[in-house]
């Protein structure tokens, strides 16, 4: 697994912010916003150029190879030689790609009459994942795909199905995306950013906030990850995705496509709502996306669901990058047995009908949902599975 | 011949959107205007009401008509809200996404205008699709450059292989706007003329012309059409990056191998395929890789068919979506689609029920669909 947030550069500096309750939120350093530069954000404060080891690329490419790099690492793929590397693919998500750049290029037309068309070299979606495969010598399955904010839980669910199909034998997956003018002047033309920072779940939520960063999971078939002695983090025990065919931004109010997101997760995974032992909600803090999915998970569960929450304050909405980012935060819980916080939470919402987990804290987990949720209606729900004794070796 | 094929998916409703027949002159955001393959009206998009409509994006109206043409061309699903969207889209809706960020570099971001924003997502097409004929299940839009298509049809062929979804709606969709008609020229991918380029008949071409357009395939699974009428069928569909670094570097015989390893897993050999339909565009380095391969194919088949789409469409990252509905009408009519010009034999009035897709992106992949009835 690799992984790069506000709240870290590692699994283990990300999951020590969650173990503190420190928030990733703060002031906006990337760029000059006149309107929305106010609004806190989750930026990644180091440049990520500089830890990459990329030569040229957007913001993005840096954050998608630096995860890439650490997962490859961390599944002990360094050793592989080239012709191996040729069989392994990848899967990413992203929502806006090189767009920092682009506006850059847009920027100086405008604003300068110059036309430099160099900077839209990174524009195109497909840039990270072709930087990622570019670095790491990689010829495998190759696909981008952006369904807004659940992005990054569907590059995982496409390359399960990459790894089914006999396509790759290992498919590096996850998501990138970086802060922009775009998607910031977007959400708060939307009124959906929250002055003080997210609160998902709570009373007084008020919006999101954005963030940025990239996360990337090694998936292989357990047969391969055994016959080459690789440590097994999780399964991905199932996934579902749905359309709410609903509204190009609002939620189906009653949440019931993401219940059938969910419902179907647990029918691929062969398991109950009783299997799952933690639930990494969407929560973005927007008032109409935390009902609908307050809705569905009460409806899932039966009005009792396990321990949740919304881990957005910690990271922001990283957009494409948030359904890998937590599917990462998820496994971690899973290792470390404790339930991740929902912080910013002052008071529940009483809508809700259930609490939301306010600080991190002790838990008994073998099964984590995680949940994505975009525009267009798209729903994304993955499960993730902890390796027990007869099954892998864990961490 | 056609019942040892493998099939994947059967077809059972196809959309086009094409440009008009003849390049015009277009504006680009700066400098000298660009011949280009446009659409002059946008299409019907039935179910959804015309004051919407002018609300969308030009990606998001070329693949709702293209929906449309696919939803009336198959008569109606039994059950809409477990269709999957699957669409490939190279650029998406750039013109809002344009608009939207030029607004707010010229007004300092004082007015930012949120319907711009909303379609500005990638998967805003996609969406509208789904909103528009209530279609409920997956959806899923995949942004690779040139292959986004194919990817998008890999991935719903799989959905209705493993049953995940019973039917899948799979698009390509890609829009012209002045912003890709500068960044083409910038970087000398057009002709500078308005004559239509002729693929792989005019040696030493030196460009392709820019286009737009759309296509839309129902697909399920595999049965026979209750009125005994000719079912088309995607025997497969594969997708990879290429192991050289450019199109001028690939081995015709690794190509072979490449379009083999399909139609072996298809149950079929080289000499199965009545026409190889091949993506070429006019733009002399690919146009002379895409005639090694047709000459390598050749010498392994023994003699084949081969035709090219391009100079209808002209080159835009959806265009594979183009080529597949033409594959399409010819499997269907057993006649070579009015649009696919011939190169070499052809095939002297014989029947045509197996066609060949390929491309060799110059972007650095290639796809190989095969489409048989």
């Amino acid at each position: 697994m690799g992984i790069v947030t506000a709240a870290g550069w590692t699994p283990e500096e990300v999951w020590s912010a969650i173990e503190g309750e420190e928030s990733g939120l703060g002031r906006l350093t990337l760029f000059d916003s006149p309107r929305c530069g106010h609004m806190p954000v989750a930026q990644v404060r180091e440049n990520p150029a500089a830890r990459s080891g990329l030569r040229e690329g957007s913001r993005t490419d840096h954050l998608a190879v630096y995860a890439a790099r650490c997962a490859f690492s961390d599944a002990g793929l360094d050793s592989f030689a080239d012709t191996d590397r040729r069989e392994i693919g990848v899967v990413l998500g992203t929502s806006t790609g090189g767009i920092l750049d682009s506006e850059g290029f847009l920027r100086r037309l405008v604003l300068e009459d110059q036309l430099d068309v160099s900077l839209l070299r990174f524009h195109l979606c497909s840039s990270p994942a072709n930087a990622v495969a570019g670095t790491l010598g990689l010829l495998g399955f190759r696909a981008t795909v952006s369904n807004a904010c659940a992005s990054g839980a569907t590059a995982i669910a496409t390359a399960c199905g990459v790894l089914e199909s006999g396509e790759a034998k290992i498919v590096l997956a996850g998501g990138a995306d970086s802060l922009a003018r775009l998607t910031l002047n977007g959400f708060c033309s939307l009124l959906n950013v929250a002055p003080d920072g997210c609160r998902p779940f709570d009373a007084d939520r008020a919006g999101l906030s954005l963030g940025e960063g990239a996360a990337i999971v090694v998936l292989e078939t357990e047969a391969h990850a055994r016959a080459r002695g690789a440590r097994i983090h999780a399964y991905v025990a199932g996934h579902g995705s749905t359309c709410d065919a609903y509204h190009a931004t609002a939620p189906r109010p009653d949440g019931s496509r993401a219940l059938a997101a969910m419902r179907s997760a647990l029918d691929d995974a062969g398991m109950n709502p009783t299997d799952v032992d933690y639930v990494n909600a969407h929560g973005t803090g927007t008032v109409d996306n935390d009902l609908a999915e307050a809705r569905a998970l009460m409806q899932l569960f039966d009005g009792h669901p396990p321990p949740v929450s919304s881990t957005k304050r910690f990271f922001g909405h990283t957009l494409a990058a948030a359904g890998a980012i937590e599917t990462v935060v998820s496994i971690l819980a899973l290792h470390r047995q404790h339930v991740p916080a929902n912080l910013g939470l002052r008071r529940v919402d009483p809508a809700m009908g259930f609490e939301p987990i306010g600080h991190t804290s002790d838990g008994e987990l073998t099964v984590a949902m995680t949940n994505s949720f975009g525009f267009g209606g798209n729903n994304c729900s993955l499960l993730v599975e902890r390796p027990t004794d007869d099954r892998g070796q864990g961490t | 011949m056609g019942s040892s094929v493998k099939v994947k998916a059967a077809v059972l409703g196809v959309g086009l959107v094409l440009p008009e027949p003849q390049p015009t002159m277009l504006p680009a955001v700066k400098g000298a205007p660009v011949p280009g393959y446009a659409c002059s009206e946008l299409p019907d998009a039935g179910p959804v009401p015309a004051r919407a409509l002018r609300r969308l994006g030009r990606t998001q109206r070329l693949a709702l008509g293209a929906a449309h043409r696919a939803m009336e061309d198959c008569g109606g699903v039994p059950d809409p809200e477990s269709v999957a969207v699957l669409l490939g889209t190279g650029l998406g809706t750039l013109d809002e996404t344009a608009a939207f960020l030029e607004n707010l570099v010229e007004g300092e971001e004082r007015e930012p205008k949120p319907a711009r924003f909303i379609n500005s997502v990638h998967n805003a097409a996609a969406a509208q699709t789904a909103m528009a004929f209530g279609f409920r299940g997956e959806n899923d839009t995949f942004v690779h450059e040139s292959i986004s298509f194919e990817l998008a049809l890999w991935q719903g062929c799989r959905l209705v292989e493993t049953g995940r979804s019973r039917h899948v709606l799979a698009v390509g969709a890609d829009e012209l706007n002045p912003y890709f008609l500068l960044a083409g020229r910038e970087y000398g991918w057009w002709r500078k003329d308005s004559t239509p380029p002729a693929p792989m008949d005019e040696p030493g071409q030196q460009g392709t012309l820019p286009g737009e357009g759309a296509a839309a395939f129902l697909i399920g699974r595999p049965g026979a059409d209750p009125e005994g009428n000719p079912v088309p069928r995607i025997a497969g569909i594969r997708v990879r990056p290429l192991k050289e670094e450019s199109v001028r570097n690939i081995n015709p015989a690794d190509e072979v191998e490449f379009i083999q390893g399909l139609l072996a897993d298809a149950g079929v050999r080289l000499g199965y395929v009545d026409l190889y339909l091949f993506g070429a565009n006019g733009r002399a380095a690919s146009d002379a890789a895409y005639a090694d391969v047709g000459r390598a194919l050749s010498e392994a088949g023994g003699g084949i068919r081969c035709g090219v789409f391009k100079q209808r469409c002209g080159e835009f990252c959806a265009a594979p979506a183009i080529g597949l509905a033409l594959a399409l009408h010819t499997v269907r009519t057993g006649r070579v689609a009015p649009e696919i010009q011939c190169r070499g034999p052809d095939g002297a009035g014989r029947p045509v029920s197996s066609v060949a897709l390929y491309h060799l992106h110059e972007t650095g992949y290639h796809s190989i669909c095969l489409v048989t009835v």
